[in-house]
């Protein structure tokens, strides 16, 4: 009876030996790598206040959810980012992405091993303990920038890829467009208003005015925010709204994003049906494979550029 | 040897006394049996004894010590209790159950030391039991399962044995086993022997003293021939009783009875 | 029943064999999963010469995991037999009467109130999880304790009581966890139906102590929980001191139960469901109940793991659920034949 104890005892010791044994020497072999690299690694601290040790060309990166910027910087990722596996990616993307191997939103840890990152980029708030794990596959950042900050996110990663010049070259264009945009739209619908509708499981959200495409219509495109919309109290990206204050809203311009397909019960609805800008065909729709829910410089100037060829269209 | 006494012990409420200010001498080495018609308190009077329960006026003392002061496992070394109708655990060997009694010497782990296995050996023989040590207990009968239990309380190796009904629910030839084991043992052995019992000529026939109860107070406690009187069993039994000598044992026995008119 | 006896017999035998059948099951469990990885690459591995990825892999990923399954079965294992015995029941299990919503709910606190902008140590969770687990699990205990004394505390009470204060704690949790935003429900929802996703080095380092401390003492109480199935009077008549025995008891159980509340998240039906196997393979006596319930708590929450990393790979299914969903059949089938 105690023999057995002992020697299951001795046989889990084992094995935990065996595990400090390889740690250590996983930690002998990344001593070797540091110095055998003539520059400086380059050191930053994320979020979470690890001081990250940047890889000087990072090869393979794993940035999920953060493709945008990715692309915007000409970088390909090793993988990216989808609900489990596949059930929904970013479609807007998939120009720049197609044949970019997809892994899930939740990052199991295997299937980041999978990939073998030489560079993990993290958004999300993540545990210390879960944060350790991915380090050992790869340095580690979290992003100290806020979600809906696109343009400090693009300048954030511009850092840590070592493409600082890219990102601003990125931004001023945006900003030139946006301008170029802008002025474009005045001479037409000057004055004019508009708001983005999003329709998911028989529910509507209208977008926040410094939000997302909200900000995109409003700060960067100039259209006027309707009523309705400004006296919303909430802070979400996309605030709840019911469909009889919908049918109140005046606006001239509806961006209608659709979740629900075009069998959706709401279209049959006669409030819908009633609401002006639908009446008057100022609604202009969009699938959830455009960019509209999403953030980054890709997202906000596709959304641009959907805005501009909706309304121009319509006035011709 | 342990004296077991109760001095003017009152067990129960205002109205729901259930022993009322009793003072007895349990006689040492000595077979006694409470007999009482049902609810007189014989169980609690057992139980009390044994501390199973506590009484709320006066004290039961064990060679003059408070027994509710004592620690239960020192207590356990000199009184053994068998309550009626303990559960039986399945599936573990005659042995092994019989082992259980030395819980109150075993320390540690409890590995058994030889001068366990000594006493497991003793009382197995005792209740003839050897032969079925290794049998699982759940496939022994009524009479051999009650065996067990009497020889577990042995193991426990205590002066003092204290039994509450162990024939009830045996039958007759399993009765007289188990009461010739508990004759042998105050006999040979000279181990102090309580037992509540059912059966008044059993009683009679094995009891040096008998202890009468109804209503929670001692009638008459004395020699079977001193308690097994018409006079005595009217009063606590509500009966009219034919007593007569039994012609092998020679002790007073119940031949027929009658409903007081 | 033939097979308990036999079992009983060749009690060491059959000992070593589940013990075989642990390592040969933890084998495959290093082999099995969403990457692949063969015998020899882990032979190559532990002679250190495997790749830099088998190395992370093996020894970060899936042998802390593996070992956790173990510690953590075997210690719900043991802590089940404990609340069995003591409660004299043999459906009673830890997570019934309260202990594992306690120790979740005294994690959950813990964690929300730690501010999640300060990261803290790895170790300063490693060694205060388990023990914030222990309170709550302890607080479990004395609520049942102070509501169901009445001069002591009877196995039913106990367990009515408890049941209630089962309730209470998962309502507290719940409404804790509606305070919360969705990523936080949703991590609090996963941990609590028991993940072991999370379970790396510290969390095997935070396990084993308490392990090889409290199993060893549940051994040493083997005699007492014998003694404690032949009904409350009995075992005072062998000199037992009942409701001390019964605390120490309950404290190891809500121990044992708590720490693997911290790691593993809370898991049902292991408490319940490896003690009443082990009794049907090999009885009742505590020097041999508590090894087996030890030993097949561990197997089943080894082969849980080994289920919940693979059936969606590499999505994973909370291990906690695929315990419910081996149990289930095991009840339905105990109902079944219990009408013989």
């Amino acid at each position: 009876m105690k023999k057995i104890w002992s020697s299951s005892i001795l046989l889990m010791l084992g094995l935990m030996l065996a595990g400090c044994g390889n740690e250590q020497s996983n930690s002998g072999e990344t001593a070797e790598k540091k110095t055998s690299n003539n520059t400086e690694p380059e050191i930053m601290t994320d979020n979470l206040g690890n001081e990250v040790e940047i890889p000087d060309n990072p090869e393979k990166v794993l940035a999920s959810y953060l493709e945008d910027y990715l692309v915007a910087l000409d970088v390909t990722p090793v993988a990216q980012w989808s609900i489990y596996d596949g059930e929904s990616i970013q479609e807007y993307l998939q120009a720049d992405l197609e044949g970019i191997p997809l892994i899930p939103h939740d990052l199991p840890y295997e299937s980041v091993l999978e990939y073998e990152p030489d560079l993990i980029v993290i958004r999300d708030p993540i545990e210390q303990d879960m944060y350790d794990q991915y380090a050992q596959i790869a340095p580690t950042y979290v992003l100290n920038s806020s979600p809906t900050e696109w343009r400090a996110t693009l300048e954030e990663i511009g850092e840590v890829l070592g493409k600082e010049e890219k990102a601003q070259s990125v931004l001023e264009s945006y900003k030139e467009k946006a301008k170029e945009k802008a002025e474009e739209l005045a001479e037409v619908v000057k004055g004019e208003s508009a708001a983005a509708i999003w329709m998911v499981n028989n529910s509507l959200f209208v977008v926040h005015p410094e939000r997302s495409s909200g900000a995109v219509l409003y700060e960067d495109l100039g259209l006027e925010i309707p009523e309705v919309v400004s006296e919303l109290s909430s802070d979400a990206d996309w605030a709840a709204i019911s469909l009889e204050e919908l049918a109140k809203m005046n606006v001239d311009h509806l961006f209608f994003i659709n979740s629900d397909g075009p069998n959706a019960e709401m279209l049959e609805d006669r409030l819908w049906q009633n609401i002006p800008a639908v009446q008057n065909e100022q609604v202009y729709e969009f699938g959830p494979e455009t960019s509209w829910l999403y953030y980054g410089p890709i997202a906000s100037e596709q959304v641009m550029d959907n805005v501009v060829e909706s309304i121009t269209n319509r006035v011709q | 040897m342990t004296k077991i006494e109760t001095h003017t012990m009152s067990i129960g409420y205002g109205k729901r006394k259930v022993l009322k200010n009793l003072s007895l001498k349990i006689p040492e080495s000595k077979i006694t049996c409470i007999i009482g018609p049902n609810g007189c308190g014989k169980s609690t009077l057992l139980k009390t004894i044994a501390r199973l329960l506590k009484p709320t006026h006066g004290s039961v003392t064990l060679d003059g010590k408070s027994i509710h002061k004592e620690s239960t496992k020192e207590i356990a070394q000199q009184i053994a209790i068998l309550t009626q109708a303990p559960q039986m655990p399945e599936d573990i060997t005659v042995k092994e159950l019989v082992s259980y009694g030395r819980a109150p010497y075993q320390k540690g782990f409890g590995q058994l030391q030889a001068k366990d296995w000594e006493k497991i050996h003793w009382a197995l023989d005792q209740s003839q039991l050897l032969s079925q040590a290794d049998r699982s207990v759940s496939a022994l009968s009524g009479g051999q399962k009650q065996r067990v239990w009497i020889a577990m309380a042995l193991a426990q190796d205590t002066d003092c044995l204290l039994l509450d009904e162990p024939t009830t629910y045996l039958d007759m030839a399993h009765q007289l086993e188990v009461l010739q084991v508990l004759e042998t043992l105050n006999k040979k052995y000279k181990r102090t022997i309580v037992m509540v019992l059912h059966d008044l000529n059993h009683a009679s026939r094995f009891a040096d003293h008998l202890i009468a109860i109804r209503e929670g107070k001692v009638m008459k406690s004395g020699t079977p021939e001193e308690v097994m009187q018409p006079d005595i069993l009217r009063t606590v039994f509500d009966i009219e009783a034919n007593i007569v000598k039994d012609p092998y044992t020679g002790k007073p026995t119940l031949l027929s009875y009658q409903l007081i008119e | 029943m033939n097979l308990r006896m036999v079992l009983t017999k060749n009690y060491k035998s059959f000992l070593f064999f589940l013990l075989l059948l642990i390592v040969i099951i933890s084998l495959f469990s290093l082999v099995t999963g969403y990457l692949s990885i063969s015998l020899s690459d882990i032979w190559s591995t532990i002679t250190g010469e495997g790749t830099k990825r088998n190395q992370l892999l093996l020894i970060e990923f899936r042998l802390p995991r593996l070992l956790v399954a173990i510690l953590a079965g075997a210690s719900l294992g043991v802590a089940g037999t404990l609340f069995q015995g003591v409660t004299q029941n043999e459906l009673a299990d830890p997570g019934i009467i309260g202990i594992n919503s306690g120790a979740g709910l005294a994690v959950v606190l813990f964690l929300t109130v730690r501010s999640s902008q300060v990261s803290s140590s790895t170790l300063i969770n490693a060694i205060s999880l388990p023990v914030a687990a222990f309170i709550g699990g302890l607080m479990a205990a004395v609520c049942i304790y102070m509501i169901a004394w009445k001069k002591g505390i009877t196995p039913i009470r106990m367990l009515l009581v408890g049941i209630g204060i089962n309730a209470g704690f998962g309502a507290l949790l719940t409404m804790l966890q509606l305070r919360m935003n969705e990523r936080d429900f949703n991590q609090v929802a996963i941990w609590l139906s028991g993940s072991i996703w999370n379970a790396h080095w510290p969390a095997v380092f935070s396990l084993l102590p308490w392990t090889l401390l409290l199993i060893p003492i549940s051994m040493y109480k083997a005699r007492t929980l014998n003694i404690l199935q032949l009904g409350d009077q009995m075992a005072v008549g062998l000199g037992v001191s009942l409701e001390l025995e019964r605390a120490k008891l309950v404290t190891i159980g809500v121990a044992l139960a708590g720490v693997s509340v911290s790691v593993a998240g809370g898991i049902s039906f292991l408490g319940l469901g490896a003690p009443h196997i082990a009794r049907k393979l090999i009885g009742n006596k505590h020097e041999r109940l508590l090894p087996v319930a030890a030993c097949i708590g561990a197997l089943i929450l080894l082969i849980s793991d080994i289920l919940a990393r693979n059936l969606l790979a590499p999505a994973e299914v909370p291990v906690g659920i695929i315990v419910s969903i081996l149990g289930a059949p095991y009840f339905l089938y105990l109902l079944v034949n219990s009408e013989n």
